[in-house]
C-alpha cells in the first residue's frame, strides 16, 4: 500500500517537477509544417494603405497614454495592469 | 508591431478590455538599438518572435509598477495574445493577499518556466533566430557566458530565453528592471523594411548610441582575441621542446 502511494505521488508530481526545470535542446518540439508556416509568415507583407488603416484602428480603439505616469494613474483607478510598448519611434509617426 | 500584431482582433480586444495601454519612444535611451523609421503608409512585414529586441520592448506592469512580464521585439499576434493572458494570470498572483512575497516569487518562477513548456510547436517555430543575430550572439559568447545557448551548443528559441530571463526576475520593480540586459538578444541594428520600402528616416541619436555600444563590444572582443593569440603562442612555445625530445 505504501509503495502504491509513493508511485502515485511521483506520477502526480512529475509534471510540476519537470515544469520547474529549464528546457534542454531535446525538449524543443519540432514539426516541418510549423517551420513552413513560420517561414511563410516571414514573407507576409501588408501594403502601405492597409498599414495605415491598421494603425488607425489601433489608435482609434485603444486609449494610448503617452507616459508611464499617465498610464499609472489610469491603472490605479481601474485596477487594470499596464501594457507599455516602448519603441524606437512613434505610434502615429515614423517607427 | 503596430501594423501586424496590435491590429489583430484578439490582441486588440484583450488590450481594450483588460489593460491600460501606453506607448513611449525610446530613441534617447542608452539601451536603444538602431533602425530606420517608416511612415504610416509604408509596408508592415511579418518576422520572427523577438526580432528587433533592442528597438521594441513590451512591458506588462502592475498598477504599482512592478514588471509582471516582458517581451523583447516583435511577437506574432497569436503568441502575443497568449503572453498577454499570462500577464493577467501573473497580475492575479501579484494581487493575491493570501500569499507571502516569497511564495509569490516562487510561484512566479514556476509559472514562467511552465508556460514555455506548454507553448505549441508553432510558437517554437516562430521563435527561431535569424542568421545575422546568431552571428552577433556567437561573437558575444566569446566575451563571456551567455544564457542564449543550450548546454549542447545550439541557440535556444527566443520564447525559451524570454521565459527563462523573466523567471529570474520575479515581480521586479520597473525602476530596478534592467531592460538593457533583458533585451540583449542578437544585433543592435534591425531593419527589415529596408528590403521592401528602401531606407527610411534615420534616428541619429539611436544610431550614435548603437555605434558606441558596437565599438565597445568590438574593443572588448579585440582584447579577448589578443589574449587568446598570446596563450596559443605560449602553448606553442611549450610544445616545441617536447616535440624535439620525442
Amino acid at each position: 500500500m505504501k509503495q502504491l502511494f509513493c508511485v502515485a505521488l511521483c506520477v502526480a508530481l512529475a509534471p510540476t517537477l519537470t515544469a520547474q526545470r529549464p528546457m534542454d535542446a531535446e525538449d524543443v518540439p519540432h514539426s516541418n509544417k510549423s517551420m513552413r508556416d513560420a517561414r511563410r509568415f516571414q514573407q507576409f507583407k501588408l501594403e502601405g494603405r492597409d498599414t495605415l488603416a491598421a494603425v488607425r484602428r489601433v489608435r482609434k480603439e485603444l486609449r494610448w497614454h503617452p507616459s508611464v505616469a499617465s498610464a499609472q494613474r489610469a491603472a490605479a483607478e481601474s485596477g487594470r495592469p499596464i501594457v507599455m510598448i516602448q519603441a524606437l519611434g512613434d505610434l502615429n509617426g515614423f517607427c | 508591431m503596430r501594423g501586424v500584431s496590435l491590429p489583430n482582433p484578439e490582441v486588440l480586444s484583450l488590450l481594450d478590455d483588460k489593460f491600460v495601454v501606453a506607448w513611449t519612444n525610446i530613441r534617447r535611451k542608452k539601451y536603444v538599438g538602431n533602425s530606420y523609421g517608416y511612415g504610416l503608409t509604408d509596408s508592415a512585414v511579418g518576422t520572427t518572435n523577438g526580432a528587433g529586441a533592442h528597438n521594441v520592448q513590451i512591458l506588462m506592469l502592475s498598477p504599482d509598477l512592478h514588471v509582471l512580464h516582458a517581451l523583447p521585439g516583435f511577437w506574432h499576434p497569436q503568441d502575443l495574445a497568449r503572453e498577454l493572458r499570462l500577464a493577467l494570470e501573473l497580475h492575479r498572483l501579484w494581487r493575491d493577499q493570501g500569499r507571502s512575497p516569497e511564495q509569490k516569487r516562487d510561484m512566479y518562477r514556476r509559472l514562467q518556466l511552465s508556460a514555455v513548456r506548454h507553448h505549441p510547436t508553432e510558437t517554437f517555430a516562430r521563435s527561431g533566430w535569424q542568421g545575422f543575430d546568431v552571428h552577433a550572439e556567437t561573437t558575444k559568447r566569446k566575451l563571456g557566458e551567455r544564457d542564449t545557448f543550450f548546454a549542447q551548443g545550439r541557440v535556444k528559441p527566443i520564447n525559451v530565453i524570454v521565459h527563462e530571463r523573466m523567471a529570474s526576475r520575479p515581480f521586479q520593480a520597473l525602476s530596478s528592471f534592467d531592460i538593457e540586459s533583458f533585451a540583449d538578444i542578437g544585433k543592435k541594428f534591425y531593419d527589415l523594411n529596408a528590403q521592401v520600402d528602401g531606407r527610411g528616416k534615420p534616428f541619429p541619436t539611436a544610431a550614435a548610441a548603437a555605434q558606441r555600444a558596437d565599438a565597445k563590444l568590438y574593443k572588448e572582443l579585440g582584447k579577448v582575441m589578443k589574449a587568446e593569440a598570446r596563450e596559443r603562442a605560449r602553448l606553442g612555445k611549450l610544445a616545441k621542446p617536447a616535440k624535439m625530445q620525442g
